[in-house]
């Protein structure tokens, strides 16, 4: 038996430069092998993600309301983390950019809460700052069912726009990146600067209720976050059937080879357009639950320093893993508040330290480095073979 | 456009900064030929494929592409769009998509767009058994479920040869397609261009002289943006402005040797 993996385990060399190998001798034993071992992979991989599944629906058992909330917000970035993957770890575009579409989704549906507070009266930060009369684009978000696939619509037709633009034009790595950051500096400045219709710096809060329930009742907060656990599954599962499709080996090839692609004919303009406004809508419906239940949107949370605080989630749990963002966006989350409960000044070095420790440690982030060392246990296990 | 013919390029002019790099150029490739282009090292022959793949645009000149009985003008298109019409190109390098296994290279190249939703589907049954039959052309069927990456240079080579041949690509244009492979190799991959070149066009850019020598029927030589020779490999090695444009060259050693030991 050990013969035979050793064999294995050197057929790749052997074979150099020839078709022709041990391999090709015995295809049914390489497939049933294979197969058997997909099923263990498949068990190996449900499971810790059953367990994650599980401990969210019970954390309202064990969690006080104070903690459940935090967790409620750590989910939503969890999701933006998860969208921000799918761009940067997958089609390898390095958006710095993504607070824009996650703010997108959180003031239009902000703009649905607030009218909803304001009972019919104008908005009181609008009076403040001297208009006497609701603005025409406002008024249509007074129906929910209107603002909530609009926090959808909005973040994918702005990412659509400008990824056209940008992509036609064959803009890619680091200068679509510094795009992408321009981005986030223009909308948050103009966001502070058109004051009567967006609240300016303090942004639009003071909500109240949602679908007429008060927003600090028990069960709308439960429900609000059984809701944003289920947005954060649905989007994981979407996401997976979308990278273990041909598409998602399409968006690998992008990262690979752009050249090739556009070479197989593919237009990549259109492939990298379509992948960032799906992950710009997914950013949106996390704005919009994150709106809801911390109670703010405001320009500090969408601008640059948010941007990049995204990306080091995805970097720190591991990109162009699935897992890896949504524990990277919970713990790195985690840390910030409990760290800067203790010492608030602090927590940026903090952050920095972390974010350097972990490419240093781990470059493939805590998911990605988690699996290389299994691997290779495994591979030193007896028994191990190659396929 | 003349009969028969799969490709034609007239009067094509390119200069990079004023310096010339193709000079009214005239060029032809018949359907289902194996044509080799050789020349000395800037005499075009890359530029020449940017060209005929759209990548760059020339100056003046126009170049058609016959699809199925319909002209393309390819001055007026995209490299994508060229590609779905059928002119498909390998580059010097191999480029292969090194994470994604041998298989998914062809999955993803052969699912094209006929039908924009089609990625989204699982591949059907007819694409994947060409996926397969053409892995078994080109011998990397023992090595499908491996990254691209991990394969040796020649069977890179080999693997971007597949994806043209998955796409159906009616004209192939290969940059350098033996370069950096051991002899066993080279042979096989000169029977693979034979017998691709039996019902598809096949241009070759080509250094190596005595694999231009073994396997050529036809061979353009393309010197200062020009054609210089064009005819059978015998006829063309003794033209004597062949052998003057290669003197001063290492090549013309390359030749006169290919040349002598073919005699």
């Amino acid at each position: 038996m050990n013969s035979v993996n050793d064999e294995r385990m050197k057929a790749p060399l052997i074979l150099e430069g020839t078709a022709a190998g041990p391999h090709a001798t015995e295809p049914d034993t390489r497939n049933a092998i294979r197969s058997q071992r997909h099923l263990g992979h498949v068990a190996l991989q449900s499971a810790p993600l059953a367990l994650g599944l599980l401990a969210l629906l019970l954390a309202p058992v064990f969690l006080s309301d104070f903690r459940l909330s935090l967790l409620a917000k750590f989910l939503t970035y969890a999701i933006v983390a998860l969208a921000i993957d799918l761009v940067w770890g997958y089609a390898g575009m390095l958006s710095l950019g993504h607070g824009v579409f996650f703010g997108l989704g959180g003031y239009a549906f902000a703009m649905y809460l607030k009218q909803e507070a304001s009972r019919g009266a104008l908005p009181d930060f609008m009076s403040w700052s001297g208009l006497t009369e609701l603005p025409v684009f406002w008024a249509p978000f007074a129906n929910a069912w209107f603002a909530i696939p609009m926090t959808m619509i909005i973040p994918a037709a702005v990412a659509g726009l400008v990824g056209y633009m940008v992509f036609n034009s064959r803009i890619t790595g680091v200068y679509f990146s510094i795009i992408t950051q321009a981005l986030a500096l223009i909308v948050s400045i103009l966001f502070i600067g058109q004051q009567p219709y967006t609240g300016g710096t303090n942004g639009i809060t003071n909500f109240q209720t949602i679908f007429g329930r008060a927003l600090i009742l028990d069960d709308v907060r439960l429900t609000l976050y059984y809701v944003t656990v289920a947005v954060l599954v649905l989007s994981f599962l979407l996401s997976r059937w979308l990278i273990s499709s041909r598409f998602g080996w399409l968006l690998v090839a992008l990262r690979d080879d752009e050249n090739r692609v556009r070479f197989i004919g593919y237009n990549p303009a259109h492939i990298k357009t379509a992948i960032l406004m799906f992950s710009a809508a997914l950013s949106g419906v996390a704005g919009a639950l994150f709106a809801t239940q911390v109670g703010i949107i405001s320009p500090a949370l969408i601008g640059v320093v948010p941007s990049i605080e995204m990306v080091v989630w995805v970097a720190v749990g591991g990109r162009g893993t699935l897992v890896g963002p949504i524990v990277g966006a919970i713990l790195v989350s985690a840390a910030k508040s409990s760290l800067s409960e203790g010492s608030p000044d602090y927590w940026s070095y903090y952050f920095g330290a972390l974010f350097i420790g972990s490419v240093l440690v781990f470059p493939q982030g805590i998911v990605g480095g988690a699996r290389q060392l299994s691997s290779f246990v495994r591979r030193r296990r007896p028994g191990y073979r190659r396929v | 456009m003349p009969e028969n013919k799969i490709l034609v390029c007239e009067d094509v002019s390119v200069a990079f900064d004023g310096f010339t790099v193709l000079d009214h150029l005239n060029f032809s490739i018949d359907y289902a030929e194996l044509r080799f282009l050789i020349g000395p090292n800037g005499a075009g022959k890359t530029t020449l494929l940017d060209i005929i793949t759209g990548k760059t645009r020339p100056q003046s000149g126009r170049v058609f592409f016959d699809c199925s009985g319909t002209q393309v003008d390819v001055l007026r298109h995209q490299e994508h769009y060229l590609v779905r019409r059928g002119i498909g190109r390998k580059f010097q390098t191999p480029a292969v998509f090194s994470s994604l296994t041998v298989f998914q290279n062809l999955a993803v190249a052969v699912s094209y767009l006929r039908n924009p939703t089609a990625v989204f589907r699982a591949i059907n049954r007819q694409d994947f058994a060409k996926v397969m039959d053409t892995l078994e052309k080109v011998g990397l069927t023992a090595r499908s479920e491996d990254k691209a990456g991990s394969l040796s240079h020649g069977e890179q080579q080999w693997l971007e040869i597949a994806i043209l041949l998955v796409q159906e690509s009616k004209l192939l244009l290969l940059d350098e397609p033996v370069a950096g492979m051991t002899r066993p190799e080279r042979e096989r991959t000169g029977e693979l261009l034979r017998s691709i070149g039996n019902d598809r066009s096949v241009l070759v850019v080509e250094h190596d002289m005595e694999f231009v020598r073994q396997f050529a029927n036809t061979v353009t030589v393309l010197h200062l943006g020009k054609v210089l020779s064009e005819g059978p490999m015998e006829l063309v090695q003794q033209d004597p402005e062949v052998i003057q444009a290669y003197l001063g060259h290492n090549k013309a050693r390359v030749l006169q040797d290919a040349s002598a030991a073919g005699h």
